[in-house]
């Protein structure tokens, strides 16, 4: 065998493989733009949400099973009860759906439930006497109050 | 030159491949992302290095480099250079490179794939990718060398054996070889999900898409070494249940069944452990299958002699299915939970059955094909087991797989009413017992001759045809009523719309041709053995034939010897077929066929041998065998049809 052409390859094999040992830091901010430029992840939910309601339509999925298949596909597919006969299959229903659901303000909603029991008047257990949150007993008829989580 | 290139690139790639395994360990051991990143790099090193020896390899072909042991046995100056390049694949060494570097590629595509979405999955599936194609290297490296030199550099080489000389030489080898070695990448993928406890959407999805390619090369290359034994091999036949031919059969079986069952996890989050099983099972199998291929435990066409390959096997294999059975234990809890399986009458548990059925085929023959092995462990005598074996064993299994086919799909999920199935199966049920009768009748009145299996199945058939047919009309109306689209558009975008559903749709109706094309050819074929002089002829069926002579004709390396025969089709002289023998040192001689295909039925003579001016033939008409064929070329579409990926617009949407 021709030792030369060995060393070369030898040498080649070595740089490539070594070099990530000894770089003085593995470029991870690279990495992770390049990750976050990938389009969303995406499944095949919706391949899968299209399937069963063809089932359906074509009499092959009970109806009562309809909406927890939907919920039960790996990744929640559906994630939640939207009324599937509203499922959109054109683009415009697509971004109606898109509208509706931002339209719904979740995260607005989310915050003003939590506020909400802070800002409330809290009740006596026992005798239903209001007081506030800062209460340790009931004024009225001196029953220690439940610890407010909040 | 070609040769330590070659040899440098085997011996690098092996010692690369090692180090990346012990890499991939590491890194996973203590988190190293530097050690991770080197693994990866030896990942690719190894490709690229296995690459080389194959343009090492191709080179040393195409100069006709003779100064190479391999390349002087497998092509000379004459071999034309379309079979040259088929050298690659022809002899035992080359083909194990072939099919390292169709793993190495996969293996690039699917890393390269996952490390996007689903980076934590790459260091074990490369380990699993690194610790087959080590098994390779291992073989090419230390038992048989592609680049092995002769002391000599010879003249000439000795060239392919004229049996391989057919088109099928091109694309049958490299087609199964490429399915065996993709059928690693979904056990690497199911070994990555028994360590790293994570089976979603993602990874089903590459699971899926890796599986139907391997099914497809395995399938595809299986119908094209058909094809070609009928045409070359002159057994009168394509399929000898031969050991070999087995092996190939087995992956593909379980394959099919693990297709399915990845269906059913999809939807309902049930199987897993029967996956994980089936994809290992496959992997196995396949390497069980080159095992026999190289080693010379069984008799078959396809072996290639003492190798010394047996020890490299058998440690890897049992080595492998320890390991994989070891971590299936430690993940049990994960993978056999109670799934929602409702009643019996449902179409999970009816891929269920037709899972459990398709194992059942694998095992009978599996069991057959070591048989020889069995009986001379527990006997002393060698016993094989000949097609009788196969095709009373096996053939009714795989009918019955074909019913269920048919049937499942009509099974609503959860369960299914028996009015409701009533009405999905009652038109299929009457078009399969109008076909029946109609076959009855024509046995009764003799037209056909009277074989009870073959009515049924092709009953069976029947009905499995009309149920695709009734669920593509229900599914063009449905469109119809839903989005007011005529017939024509319904039809088109529900096929395009669905194409994995209406891909498997397809390839069942391709199975199904299959499956008739070879049940018509078993049953109803007829042969007659005939030896003749000049002037003489025999009749078959509605054929008389009529042999003129022999001619004789020396080519640069061989001798040629023709048969001229004109053929009577009922009563005008239709033409003539010729088969001939080519007579090529050191092989000896070939029978080439003869083959004059019509839809219904083809007609086949073999010249098998002559003295003088008599001449011995066979001659046969196979009834269906196109069909045959047409099936395997559905089987195809649909499963391309299948895999195309879904349109940008629509991932958009997403």
């Amino acid at each position: 065998m021709n030792a030369g052409v060995f060393v070369l390859l030898f040498v080649l094999l070595t740089v490539y493989v070594g070099y990530p040992l000894v770089q003085p830091a593995p470029n991870k901010r690279n990495l992770k733009k390049v990750r976050s430029t990938l389009p969303p992840f995406s499944t095949d939910s919706s391949a899968l949400r299209e399937e069963n309601e063809f089932d359906y339509e074509l009499g092959n999925l009970p109806e009562e099973h309809r909406l927890d298949m939907i919920g039960a596909a790996p990744g929640g597919a559906g994630s939640g009860k939207i009324a599937v006969s509203e499922v959109a299959t054109t683009d415009d229903a697509i971004e109606r759906e898109v509208a509706r659901l931002r339209g719904l303000d979740i995260e607005n909603q989310v915050s003003r439930l939590r506020a909400r029991p802070a800002a409330g008047p809290s009740k006596c257990p026992n005798c239903g006497e209001a007081g506030t949150d800062a209460d340790k007993f009931c004024g009225q008829c001196g029953t220690q109050l439940p610890r407010k989580s909040r | 030159m070609i040769a330590s290139l070659g040899s440098a690139a085997l011996i690098l790639a092996l010692v690369s491949c090692g180090y990346s395994i012990i890499a991939y360990g590491i890194g996973i051991g203590k988190r190293s992302e530097r050690a991770l990143m080197s693994a990866r790099n030896g990942l690719f090193g190894t490709i690229i290095l296995v690459c080389l020896a194959s343009a090492a390899l191709l080179w040393g072909l195409l100069s006709h480099d003779f100064s190479l042991e391999y390349v002087a046995s497998y092509s000379s100056l004459a071999t034309p250079t379309l079979y040259v390049l088929s050298g690659f694949w022809a002899g035992n060494a080359g083909s194990l490179l072939f099919w390292a570097l169709v793993l190495g590629i996969c293996g690039l595509v699917i890393v390269l794939q996952q490390c996007k979405r689903n980076p934590g999955v790459v260091p074990y599936v490369s380990m699993a990718v690194l610790a087959t194609e080590a098994l390779f290297l291992l073989l090419m490296v230390f038992v048989q060398s592609p680049f092995k030199t002769l002391p000599v550099a010879a003249a000439d080489g000795t060239g392919l054996n004229p049996l391989l000389e057919n088109i099928g030489m091109i694309y049958h080898p490299p087609t199964l070889l490429a399915g065996y070695a993709v059928v690693t990448i979904p056990f690497a993928l199911a070994v990555a999900a028994l360590f790293t406890r994570k089976m979603d959407d993602f990874w089903l999805g590459s699971m899926r898409k890796w599986t139907l390619i391997s099914w497809l090369f395995l399938g595809v290359g299986n119908i094209l070494g058909m094809q070609w034994a009928y045409v070359e091999l002159s057994f009168n036949g394509y399929w000898a249940w031969d050991a070999v031919e087995n092996a190939g059969l087995m992956p593909w079986l379980v394959l099919t069944a693990l297709l399915h069952s990845l269906m059913i996890q999809r939807r309902l989050g049930i199987f897993k452990g029967w996956n994980m099983a089936l994809a290992g099972a496959s992997f196995f199998l396949a390497v069980f299958g080159t095992f026999l291929t190289r080693s010379n435990i069984l008799s078959s066409v396809h072996t290639f002699g003492e190798t010394g390959m047996e020890p490299y096997f058998l440690f890897f294999l049992t080595l492998g299915v320890i390991l994989y059975t070891g971590i299936m234990i430690m993940r049990s809890s994960d993978l056999f939970s109670k799934g929602p399986a409702e009643t019996l009458l449902s179409r999970e548990t009816g891929f269920a059955a037709n899972n459990l059925v398709l194992v059942a085929a694998t095992l009978v023959v599996l069991l057959g094909t070591v048989f020889p092995l069995i009986s001379n462990l527990f006997t002393g005598n060698t016993i094989t087991q000949g097609p009788e074996f196969f095709n009373k064993t096996a053939g009714p299994i795989l009918i019955l797989v074909v019913l269920l086919m048919g049937i499942c799909p009509l099974l609503a999920w959860f369960k299914t009413s028996p009015g409701k199935l009533w009405r999905n199966l009652s038109i299929p049920l009457y078009v399969s017992v109008a076909l029946g009768l109609v076959l009855v009748l024509l046995a009764v009145f003799k037209v056909m001759t009277a074989r009870p299996l073959a009515i049924i199945s092709f009953a069976v058939f029947a009905l499995v045809a009309a149920a695709i047919f009734q669920e593509w009309t229900r599914g063009t109306r449905a469109r119809h009523r839903s989005r007011g689209e005529n017939y024509f558009r319904a039809f088109v975008n529900l096929i395009f719309n669905s194409r994995a559903r209406y891909g498997g749709y397809i390839v069942h109706i391709g199975v199904i041709l299959l499956a008739m094309g070879i049940l018509a050819s078993s049953f109803y074929s007829e042969t007659k053995e005939v030896t003749l002089d000049p002037g003489d002829s025999v009749t078959l069926k509605e054929y008389t034939l009529m042999y003129e002579g022999l001619t004789s004709e020396h080519r640069v390396d061989r001798d040629v010897v023709t048969a001229g025969l004109t053929v009577t089709d009922g009563v005008r002289p239709d033409g003539s077929i010729n088969p001939y023998i080519v007579i090529k040192e050191p092989f000896g001689s070939a029978r080439k066929v003869a083959i004059r295909t019509a839809l219904d039925h083809d007609l086949y003579v073999v010249l098998e041998r002559y003295q003088g001016n008599a001449a011995a033939f066979t001659v046969s008409v196979h009834p269906l065998v196109l069909w045959i064929w047409i099936g395997g070329i559905l089987l195809l579409l649909g499963t391309v049809l299948a895999l195309w990926p879904a349109r940008k617009k629509e991932e958009g949407a997403r």
